[in-house]
């Protein structure tokens, strides 16, 4: 079992990933819908992963995924978006994310890419 | 906007594959078939939007999404977009029955979801690599909706063409407009290439 943040801006796609997560016997430790509520979350839980969302409101996936590895950089980040151009994962894995999982998606695709994630 | 005839057909084929895999992607995320009724370009900023103003101003539910040289509107009624949404959070009923502005937050994210093949094969035929933002939706009248998406024009950046696309389908009783907005900075910069 893993702790896991979920970070979206949409709260329906958030209780989709903690509801699935927690099915799949991961503890989701928090929620978060923007970059602030983010870093506090990540401080205070210090989590195995983090899944993040592309486009937010507020801040790009980008802004997110490079002050969460200024902060750890360790930290597990697996990228969720309905983004399809492939060379768009090739430069946020650049920038230190753990790999990527398309919406929409399963369960078991979903279980298989944090799987994957926390054995980065 | 002067647009060749070749030219033009040439971006409502890319926009028309486009709208295909919209409505692919569509039918995943509501678990029902959809396909596409109709696209149509118009190059005139004042001519097509009549027919939408004039109709009854019955509320609709709008998701508004841009990308660097143009932007998306999707509308549904309000028995679309209900049908859609308990298509779409099936398998988390229970937690998001209750969730104020449940129809909104969830047609904003099946609009994310179903634009963004779309963007990806428009930004792969012009060469280019687009973001989308994130959706803002919400219910009012088409009009409204309208208003809101062409505001940015009146800003000073110009309107080179507008495509109207109608999804539907028939096995979850339902259907969207959407409409693709270009700016004519981008249209140019495509028809010279």
């Amino acid at each position: 079992m893993a702790k896991i943040l979920v970070v979206d801006d949409s709260p329906i796609t958030r209780a989709m990933i903690s509801d699935f997560l927690v099915m799949s016997g991961h503890q989701v430790i928090g929620e978060a819908e923007d970059l602030k509520q983010t870093l506090a979350a990540y401080s205070a839980h210090h989590p195995d992963l983090v899944t993040l969302d592309l486009s937010m409101g507020s801040e790009d996936g980008f802004t997110v995924l490079r002050a969460l590895r200024a902060s750890d950089a360790k930290a597990k980040v697996l990228i969720v978006s309905a983004n399809t151009q492939l060379e768009i994962y090739d430069d946020l894995i650049k920038e230190g994310a753990t790999g990527f999982i398309t919406k929409p998606f399963t369960i078991a695709d979903l279980v298989t890419a944090v799987t994957k994630g926390l054995g980065a | 906007m002067n647009l060749s005839e070749d030219a033009q057909k040439a971006l409502t084929a890319v926009v028309a594959a486009g709208a295909a895999g919209c409505a692919s992607k569509l039918g995943e995320v509501t678990h029902h078939e959809w396909s596409v009724d109709g696209v149509t370009v118009s190059l005139d900023e004042a001519g097509p939007f009549a027919e939408v103003l004039a109709s009854v101003a019955v509320d609709h539910y709008g998701s508004h999404l841009s990308f660097p040289g143009g932007s998306f509107l999707v509308l549904c009624s309000g028995k679309s977009g209900y049908l859609i949404t308990s298509a779409f959070t099936r398998d988390v009923q229970d937690r998001v029955e209750s969730m104020p502005k449940r129809e909104a937050h969830a047609l904003g994210e099946v609009s994310n979801i179903m634009l963004n093949p779309m963007l990806g094969h428009l930004a792969k035929a012009w060469g280019m690599s687009l973001i989308i933002s994130s959706p803002k939706s919400g219910l009012a009248s088409q009009r409204e909706h309208l208003s809101r998406a062409l505001a940015r024009y009146k800003e000073g950046t110009p309107l080179a063409s507008t495509f109207f696309i109608k999804l539907v389908s028939r096995q979850l009783f339902s259907e969207c407009l959407l409409l693709l907005f270009l700016d004519r900075s981008l249209v140019e910069k495509i028809a010279a290439r």
